[in-house]
């Protein structure tokens, strides 16, 4: 209706009622009609506000106009600024044409591949930042980003506002991926140890359960052999070798660090500094630095975005130096045990995470009087299993035949 | 009470009311908004005071504060603090 625009009047003299039933009759919309002293104020729309003069006429009432809202009269009110009016038309298409580029890239659920990685692709892909969105198609751009990252076993790709919004699901298990052609290959082992468990899917196993092995050791030939009655090979077969295979290794361990650090604590002056970024630009003014000592900086950035996923090409950036002064401390034995021991336990959870299995630790802590050393050896269980392409055997039949 | 034949036909046929006999339609909700349809016209109307002619009946609402939102031909939406329905 502000588009249009309306106007609130007041009517009084003569018959009020008449005239509400008149401009009902003439299929003229009225609203928020209340009493007002001696007679009526409502809302109507302005083209129904040029029909109520024969209705007036009709019931003897005056009309006043009390207000007028919308755009017809904003721009009577302004006429005489029509710079001011193109500068706002401007701004607002300014900011839809720039509402048609991606200004924002969001990936989740990424561990593996970095993002780093990812940015990569979507460059060579042309697909990164003030990319024209029509140029995006989201279902290619999804297999692709599968073909190029095998890691990758699920990816959905989704442009909402001005953000590209990339979810990927990765899987890191060394097994086969289901659609996808792998060539012919063995199983080699990358660590040596001892096999735990097996469970061959595809090719000749050449280890079992219980047999040492050694880091290089070909575990799971891909090459399947067809041998005669006297044993000779006749014919092979040749295909992507495929187990689950888990070894028991000893993996060393040294953890060293000195008894000394530095601390650091902050005097509290700081200095503070602004950029803003148009476009891939940066103006603005670093903090005055040269009155601080030692310092370090600390940035934060504020994106400009009018909704959720609306991003603009322009962000602000607050700069803070703080000055600091560092100290020198010694760790205690007993802090300098715990610290070895929580930086252990750090060690062995993101291993767990990964996926090895934790068999038994032997790890001695010695504290000197400048360090702290953690040495030792850790039993685990862990997958193995390295793809490498697979020795292709030249037979007797076939060196006959040449 | 002997229904004129159309009003017989009408009720046979299961016709609703307020088609056969333009019979009003209320909706209250609560005691703040009332939106009335099938009525000919405004009688009186004041702040405490909103008098309809219906076809059959007239309607007298009465109450404090009351504001008309929207009137048109088809439909009044009356909202403010309503006491009282009066038909007669």
């Amino acid at each position: 209706m502000l588009a249009k625009g309306y106007v609130r009047i007041h009517i009084c003299g003569g018959a009020y009622e008449r005239f509400l039933n008149l401009c009902a009759n003439h299929r003229i919309t009225l609203w928020e009609i209340r009493t007002v002293g001696k007679g009526y104020e409502m809302n109507l729309a302005l083209k129904d506000f040029y029909r109520l003069k024969p209705l007036a006429r009709k019931c003897r009432t005056r009309i006043r106009i009390r207000r007028k809202y919308g755009l017809p009269f904003f721009l009577n009110r302004h006429r005489k600024r029509k710079v001011f009016v193109l500068g706002i038309c401007c701004c607002g298409f300014f900011i839809f044409l720039l509402s048609c580029f991606i200004w924002n890239i969001q990936i989740e659920g990424n561990q593996e591949v970095t993002r780093a990685d990812f940015m990569e692709y979507l460059t060579e892909q042309h697909a990164d930042y003030g990319t024209w969105k029509n140029d995006i198609d989201c279902k290619k751009m999804a297999s692709d980003i599968r073909k190029r990252f095998p890691e990758v076993t699920w990816v959905s790709v989704k442009i909402r506002g001005t953000s590209l919004i990339i979810d990927v699901q990765e899987n890191t298990d060394t097994q086969l991926y289901e659609g996808r052609d792998y060539p012919d290959s063995d199983l080699v082992s990358e660590f040596d140890g001892e096999i735990v468990e097996m469970i061959t899917r595809s090719g000749t196993p050449m280890v079992k359960k219980g047999d040492p092995v050694e880091a290089g050791q070909i575990l799971v030939r891909g090459r399947m052999e067809i041998t005669n009655d006297s044993d000779e090979v006749v014919a092979c077969k040749y295909c992507a070798a495929d187990a689950d295979i888990y070894i028991r290794t000893e993996i060393p361990y040294r953890d060293e660090f000195d008894r000394a650090y530095e601390k650091i604590s902050y005097t509290g002056k700081s200095r503070f500094g602004g950029y803003v970024t148009i476009l891939g630009k940066t103006f603005g003014i670093e903090p005055p630095v040269v009155y601080l000592g030692q310092y370090d900086l600390l940035e934060r950035v504020y994106p400009f975005r009018i909704r959720e996923d609306f991003y603009l090409p322009l962000s602000f950036s607050l700069v803070t130096a703080r000055e600091y002064s560092q100290e020198l401390f010694l760790y205690t034995e007993e802090e300098a045990k715990k610290l070895a021991e929580s930086r252990l336990h750090k060690f062995l959870t993101e291993n767990e995470e990964k996926g090895v299995q934790i068999f038994e630790k032997n790890v001695k802590i010695t504290i000197s009087a400048t360090s702290c050393l953690a040495e030792g050896k850790i039993t685990v269980v862990q997958k193995a299993g390295r793809r490498v392409d697979t020795e292709y055997l030249e037979l007797q039949q076939e060196r006959n035949a040449s | 009470m002997k229904l004129p034949v159309f009003q017989n036909m009408a009720s046979a046929m299961e016709i609703p009311e307020d088609l056969a006999k333009k019979a009003a339609l209320v909706e209250m909700t609560g005691q703040n908004v009332m939106r009335i349809e099938n009525y000919l016209g405004i009688i009186e109307y004041s702040d405490v005071r909103l008098l309809l002619q219906c076809s059959q009946c007239r309607m007298e609402v009465t109450g404090r504060d009351l504001y008309i939102e929207c009137y048109t031909r088809e439909e009044l939406c009356l909202k403010g603090w309503i006491e009282q329905v009066h038909y007669f």
